[in-house]
């Protein structure tokens, strides 16, 4: 449950990282989950490393190539007058380019290399503590969620670099005449959005099967997450991808062990946390008054 | 075998089946996306009701109208006992057949229009990104609902379906009649969208798209006019999803995925958004290009499955038209409106009229 719940807050934290550039959510966001869980299996499978060995290449693989589909690719789209339709189709195109990539790479590495590529669980490592052993990833998890939480509050308030990010997201045309360079800003928020996004993949191998696939089972449970967070605050973000986690996880055990009902429609849970929190507080948590303090970044309304 | 086709006549068969279908499919994206600027991102949870009414109900339908015993059968494990008695049933009986086919029709195009109004109710006043998330959401938990509830499409084995044109018997004329068929509802899909578009209807939706404070300062009720669009370009595209059934033979829930949705987005953008003949030319250059890349792949030996490598591409070129040429291939054109002398012409008419009276 912690796993997946703090597994969750990165990747949402990464879709938050996106939003508050462009005010559009990013349709492939699910597909970075997916290029840092490959990054780590495939180099488990090459050089015998662990997924807590690999977290730094799992955070700059996605991060670049986040950063790339930005600079490429997203960018020139808003400069050329691209509105929220065409930028979600946009999305989804790039979505779709990358899942099909990631499938002939899998299916290439199975002829390549021999080994199961298209669906993969990894072992956790172990640890002995007094005698008795435990998995380490509830607690890595754990403390990787806490250490990015501290490095990005310090980074956003205490650095001068985060400031003027803060800034550029808050009034992008007010931080520009200030010289502060807009577009570096933002490049730099999608490398830290696939960053993130990425080391929950590279862990979450060893919590779940995964495989190329594994974006599409994400990208719904953190919109979810995002969503009932307000979409652009990234406090906001943390919460409502830990809630949405763990009622996923907590909820669907209790259907089962109460009512029977079959683990496969725990999907269900983030839905209803999705169309609840549209019709109830479409603005997110962060919009409700004793959490006002928590909120960075204005709730969008149609047409903005 | 003509240019390494293995049967050139059923390649072509095949071809116009899907065009046709998947036409339906893109003119309805395009009413949303290309008329009044909603982006369904869930179009695959439409395009699947339709499919799951057909394969969920025609044969049960069937079964019940003439009176086979079905019980003690399962659906899902017997599928095959019941689907086949049923078409036997049908090609002894062509008018029933015929009633059960339009009937499923209008049931699948009347759930898919009702799905169209629950899927988007939640987000419907929201901005357009939030009524994708939910669209889209909506997608995957319906194919979840198809995938792991048996009796709706037998899960992961899938139904079958029974043909309601097997009364003709010979396979020549039945594919014609059922090319023709399917031709048709194409062509009237396209002639009814294309009459509502150019109606004032139209206008509003276009209104809406193109500034919606303005058609809101002018007293249109903007979700309204969403809500309508959505539930039309659903219930059409749930015709699709039936016809799609109908003539694959068959409905497997992981057969709708969000590929789907990418493809219909594909067809709608290549052709030419707001141009309901370039929707149909895009959805005619992929299903080409789809049914060329079937036949020939196994000539190409790579290490991997030639059609993600067509997705792939597809996907390229939707990126480098929406970076290079947004309007599509055939771009929007103005309505046609009365010509101007025509009306002169009807006014002196009148006036004639009017001074000889």
């Amino acid at each position: 449950m912690l796993v997946y719940a703090n597994l969750l807050v990165l990747m949402t934290v990464g879709l938050t990282f996106t939003f508050i550039t462009l005010k559009v959510p990013n349709f492939a966001h699910g597909d970075f989950v997916a290029i840092g869980a490959y990054v780590a299996y495939s180099l488990f499978r090459v050089a015998g490393t662990n997924p807590y060995q690999t977290l730094p290449v799992s955070f700059l693989v996605p991060g670049v190539i986040a950063m790339i589909a930005y600079v490429g690719l997203f960018r020139p789209l808003v400069r050329s007058g691209a509105g929220i339709a065409t930028m979600m189709v946009a999305y989804l195109a790039a979505e779709t380019v990358i899942f099909s990539c990631m499938l002939i790479y899998a299916q290439t590495m199975v002829l390549v290399t021999g080994f199961y590529f298209l669906s993969f669980i990894m072992t956790d490592v172990e640890v002995k503590i007094f005698g008795y052993g435990f998995e380490l990833l509830p607690l890595a998890s754990t403390l990787v969620v806490i250490g990015f939480a501290v490095i990005l509050y310090l980074f956003l308030t205490r650095t001068k670099f985060g400031t003027a990010m803060r800034a550029a997201i808050e009034n992008p045309s007010l931080a520009s005449t200030l010289g502060i360079d807009v577009e570096l800003i933002y490049a730099i928020s999608w490398f830290i959005a696939g960053g993130l996004t990425g080391v929950a993949g590279g862990l979450i191998t060893m919590a779940a099967p995964s495989g190329p696939y594994i974006g599409w089972v994400y990208i719904t449970r953190i919109f979810a997450g995002s969503v009932l967070g307000g979409l652009s605050s990234i406090w906001g973000a943390i919460l409502g991808g830990f809630i949405v986690g763990a009622s996923e996880i907590l909820g669907i055990y209790w259907l089962t062990t109460d009512f029977g009902v079959p683990t496969t429609w725990r999907i269900a849970i983030p839905f209803s946390i999705l169309i609840v929190s549209l019709m109830v507080i479409p603005k997110g948590l962060t919009s409700l008054t004793p959490l006002r303090l928590l909120r960075r970044g204005r709730p969008l309304k149609r047409g903005e | 075998m003509v240019l390494g086709i293995v049967d050139p006549v059923r390649f072509i068969i095949d071809l116009l089946a899907f065009f046709a279908i998947y036409s339906i499919l893109s003119v309805s994206l395009n009413l949303e996306y290309g008329y009044c600027g909603i982006p369904n991102l869930g179009k695959v949870l439409f395009f699947a009701a339709g499919a799951f009414t057909v394969g969920g109900l025609c044969s049960r339908v069937g079964a019940y109208i003439f009176g086979i015993n079905v019980a003690g059968l399962d659906f899902t494990r017997d599928n095959f006992a019941i689907v086949s008695q049923v078409t036997s049933s049908l090609s002894e009986n062509p008018v029933t057949a015929m009633g059960l086919f339009v009937f499923m029709l209008a049931l699948g195009t009347g759930i898919g229009g009702f799905l169209g109004f629950v899927a988007s109710y939640p987000a419907i006043k929201l901005r357009e990104d939030y009524l994708g998330i939910t669209l889209l959401i909506a997608g995957e938990l319906w194919r979840y609902v198809g995938k792991y509830y048996d009796p709706i499409v037998g899960g992961t084995l899938g139904v079958s379906v029974p043909s309601p044109f097997s009364w003709i018997g010979q396979t020549s004329t039945r594919d014609i009649a059922v090319i023709g068929v399917l031709l048709a509802f194409a062509g009237l899909t396209w002639f009814s969208v294309e009459k509502l578009v150019r109606a004032p209807f139209g206008r509003t939706l276009r209104a809406v798209r193109d500034h919606e404070e303005a058609s809101e300062a002018f007293g249109k009720n903007v979700v309204r006019v969403r809500m309508i669009t959505l539930i039309v370009g659903s219930a059409l595209a749930a015709l699709a999803g039936t016809l799609y059934a109908f003539y694959v033979g068959g409905v497997i829930a992981d057969d709708f995925a969000e590929q789907k949705t990418f493809i219909a987005i594909l067809m709608v953008t290549l052709g030419g958004r707001s141009n309901n003949i370039g929707s149909m030319l895009g959805s005619f250059i992929y299903v080409t290009t789809n049914a060329l890349i079937r036949q020939y792949k196994y000539y190409v030996q790579v290490p991997f499955d030639l059609n993600y490598l067509a997705v792939m591409i597809f996907g390229i070129v939707l990126l480098i038209m929406l970076l290079r040429r947004p309007v599509g291939i055939l771009p929007e054109t103005p309505s046609k409106t009365v010509d101007f002398r025509r009306i002169l012409e009807k006014m002196n008419i009148r006036d004639q009229k009017e001074s000889g009276s």
